[in-house]
């Protein structure tokens, strides 16, 4: 949504904590057919787990990883900044990007916010992801 | 002047038009090692076997919560 090519095949929603936001975000995801994306489980599988998909679940995880109709969906209830402190939805609201899709208004977290996260994670993926990212957020041409 | 939590949004930067955000995630692949659920108290559900054994207690606590 900010301009990378690099697809991350998935969605990840940072979540507002508060209980009537995670019972409608919930809701939300009933509607798309949400069922748990697991490894070492099928698609089918998973649709089979008793899972409640309700604000109460979303509560019970830092990170639930979702399937819905509309695509991968997860849900995170923080992010790690650069230094490993957790940031809640509230810390960075201040320094989201607003984007529209089909009319509605989206809030996306910054590319500083999104850099900081995945330097943090240092995985493997982080490191091949954060070239562009970094080349984005500082307005540089392609390599 | 725009009301309650709109009043603090920038301005809308970038517009999808309808099928666009589908198209990002055609290529959607099965789950993998990475998709991991993390509980509340820190616990990594990293095998089908823990999942299932979180959603039952989920759905105990629910029971209990209920009964109670």
């Amino acid at each position: 949504m900010l301009g990378a090519e690099r697809l991350t095949e998935d969605t990840d929603c940072l979540a507002r904590r508060a209980a009537e936001n995670l019972d409608r975000l919930g809701a939300a995801m009933r509607e798309l057919s949400a069922r748990l994306r697991v490894a070492g489980l099928t698609d089918a599988e998973a649709v089979a787990l008793p899972v409640r998909v309700d604000g109460k679940t979303l509560a019970a995880a830092e990170i639930s990883t979702w399937t819905t109709d509309a695509g991968r969906f997860d849900v995170l209830m923080d992010i790690p900044a650069r230094d490993g402190r957790r940031l809640r939805y509230e810390d960075v609201l201040d320094s989201v990007v607003t984007v529209e899709i089909n009319g509605a208004v989206l809030r996306v977290a910054s590319l500083d916010v999104i850099i900081a996260s995945k330097e943090w994670a240092d995985r493997p993926k982080d490191h091949q992801a954060l070239p562009e990212l970094r080349r984005l957020r500082d307005g540089l041409p392609e390599a | 002047m725009l009301p309650g939590w709109l009043g603090r949004l920038a301005i809308v930067k970038t517009v999808y038009r309808k099928g666009e955000l589908n198209e990002l995630f055609e290529a959607a692949l099965p789950a993998t090692a990475d998709d991991v659920c993390i509980t509340a108290d820190g616990r990594r559900l990293d095998t089908p076997e823990k999942v299932i054994a979180w959603v039952e207690e989920l759905n105990a606590a629910r029971s209990d919560d209920s009964a109670g």
